[in-house]
């Protein structure tokens, strides 16, 4: 913790009418983006949610430049242009794929350490900020593994090693793909909180969250999406409404609070009418 | 950590001198140190001597020459391919570049009527795994995927290798026919200082791409996707390696045919001990690399056989149980897959 980063000034992302469509898969299995637009902030957790292909991991892929949107575009400040530029995208935008795994037996702060790779450290070269990479890991919980080969850690543990490699770039947007998944309640508890550091400290963090009452804690905004659109957008109280999860995700849900905060539990739907939202 | 790293250079390149010292003292006489340095300066002709001071310099020291490059290129060329593809049974010829300089050679000893030492064949060999590479980048694009360049690659190196066996089929000349198949087992019999600078330049800036592009594999371990958005130009690093991958091949097979399984297993051998970080395996796997070649050309011209045993048979040889044997293990090799 050398230095709090103090809030960013207006770091924006927007993102306007935004289409994508996967190429050569066939009718059937096109998953599109249609006509998205959203305004992100500097120092706020925007969590996407909706059923499984949605079109939440392609917007997260097109926010990190994986993905050239077929028309739209994606603002960085108001400049579309940092996507062209791999080090400055890379300094700028981290992101964290969905099922990652590592292969090799490759030491776990070795792994956290190509997080410096956009600062243009690497064992190849002299100065490598050895402090930053013990830092992040320590925030993570994982420095007790640092030394030890990927391979021999929990799914739970490899997933925190990631997080740190992700931090360990120090870019201002974070953009992170069903992180909680793997994790141990105390992890996700801890990756919360440590999401919501990040975001104080200035950060915009986008990730895609399935349990909703996960997103609900931990988000600023949520992003309801199905079928490729943006269905609902803004405060977790205003988008999970009992309405939306029964159009959305076709569940009934039981709402509550605790001086911790809401909580949502899913249940099949009684009614036997079948809804679908963009039908 | 890095302490620990050039310790176990030091000694791979210890290793190295040894056997290379060694493979200069052993052959058809025996060449004592001592006798070596005199020789060194000892230019006059006519006697015995001389004799001995030619078998060294003209004989044995290209011969040692060529096994340390090619080795260094097959060892290399073997790290790169695994950590490019993230895969460990990836190996060099994967790419193609092998089986075309091989047909290109093949092609030259069938048409030309030319004894296999002639030029036409390394020549026509590095020719052949330079069209192999721009044949794989425009069948798999610039902008392909790694799956499809692997299948581009193997189409290439099927069909030259389909191109060999037809060669061998349509030779009506038995002679012709056996020295092919000879030249293909990979051998380094006879190669001369003309021999080294044939090969020296392709595999000299093959292996300058492969340790520039390797350098950032690294990457590559966490997918893709994470490369980039670390900021790694993947299609550049990608052919970057196939090039560099290409020629050191190709300078390789163009002057000694083919040798297999130093490329598999080199990589695997050095990574426990350099740790498995992509970039971390290309030196050392280049070094034993050359360690292997070296030793078993020595082994070669050490056994009693009637004729001598072909490089390549070597390698296999002593390869494949060592391999087996890491395998039965279960420590030191990735996952394979």
């Amino acid at each position: 913790m050398a230095e709090m980063v103090a809030v960013k000034t207006n770091k924006t992302v927007d993102v306007l009418d935004l289409c994508h469509r996967y190429e050569g898969i066939g009718d059937v299995m096109q998953k599109t983006l249609s006509n998205v637009s959203l305004s992100l902030e500097a120092g706020e957790i925007v969590s996407l949610i909706g059923p499984n292909g949605a079109g939440k991991t392609t917007l997260l892929k097109c926010l990190a430049g994986l993905l050239t949107p077929k028309t739209g575009q994606i603002l960085y400040d108001g400049c579309a242009d940092i996507l062209s530029d791999p080090i400055r995208r890379a300094r700028m935008i981290a992101y964290l794929p969905q099922f990652q795994a590592v292969y090799w037996p490759v030491l776990a702060r070795d792994i956290v350490a190509l997080g410096r790779l956009p600062h243009g450290e690497s064992f190849h070269t002299r100065h490598i900020d050895d402090a930053k990479i013990y830092e992040v890991m320590e925030r993570c919980g994982a420095e007790a593994y640092a030394e030890k080969s990927v391979l021999s850690l929990s799914g739970g543990e490899q997933a925190m090693i990631l997080m740190a490699r992700l931090l360990a770039t120090d870019a201002d947007i974070l953009l992170v793909d069903e992180p909680f998944t793997s994790l141990d309640p105390e992890r996700q508890l801890k990756l919360s909180a440590l999401l919501q550091e990040e975001a104080l400290k200035g950060k915009l963090v986008v990730t895609i969250v399935h349990d909703l009452t996960l997103a609900a804690r931990l988000s600023d905004r949520l992003v309801l999406m199905s079928e490729g659109k943006v269905v609902a957008m803004g405060s977790p109280e205003a988008v999970l409404s009992q309405k939306n999860l029964s159009s959305v995700f076709n569940v009934d849900a039981e709402f509550g609070r605790t001086d911790k905060g809401p909580y949502i539990i899913p249940s099949n739907k009684v009614t036997g009418e079948e809804k679908n939202v963009a039908g | 950590m890095q302490r620990k790293d050039s310790r176990n250079m030091i000694i791979l390149i210890g290793i190295l001198l040894l056997v290379g010292f060694a493979s200069l003292m052993v052959g058809s006489g025996f060449i004592s140190p001592m006798d070596m340095v005199r020789w060194l300066f000892y230019r006059d002709g006519g006697n015995e001597e001389y004799l001995n001071a030619l078998i060294l310099s003209e004989i044995r020291a290209p011969r040692l020459v060529l096994a340390v490059l090619i080795g260094f290129a097959l060892g290399l060329s073997g790290a790169a391919v695994q950590g490019l593809l993230q895969n460990g049974l990836a190996e060099p010829s994967i790419l193609g570049a092998a089986n075309s300089a091989a047909l290109g050679a093949v092609l030259a000893i069938y048409i030309g009527l030319t004894g296999t030492l002639s030029f036409a064949v390394p020549l026509m060999a590095s020719a052949g795994a330079l069209v192999s590479v721009i044949l794989l980048f425009t069948l798999a694009g610039q902008r392909g995927d790694t799956l499809r360049l692997i299948l581009a690659g193997f189409a290439i190196s099927a069909f030259a290798g389909s191109g060999i066996s037809l060669t061998l089929n349509l030779s009506d000349n038995y002679f012709a026919a056996l020295e092919i198949t000879y030249w293909l087992l990979g051998s380094l019999e006879n190669r001369s200082w003309s021999h080294v600078g044939l090969a020296l330049p392709l595999i000299f800036v093959g292996c300058g791409l492969m340790l520039l592009g390797g350098k950032k594999l690294d990457a590559l371990i966490l997918g893709e996707d994470t490369a980039f958005s670390l900021g790694a130009n993947i299609f550049k690093i990608r052919g970057q390696l196939a090039v560099g991958m290409a020629l050191a091949i190709g300078g390789a097979v163009a002057v000694a045919g083919v040798i297999g399984f130093v490329g598999l297993v080199a990589p695997h051998i050095m990574r426990p001990f350099f740790g498995y970080m992509p970039s971390r395996a290309l030196l050392p796997s280049a070094i034993f690399g050359s360690i292997l070649l070296v030793a078993a050309d020595l082994l070669i011209r050490l056994l009693p056989t009637m004729t001598e045993l072909k490089l390549g048979v070597v390698t296999a040889l002593l390869g494949v149980p060592f391999f087996i044997y890491l395998l039965l293990r279960g420590r030191g090799l990735a996952r394979l897959a």
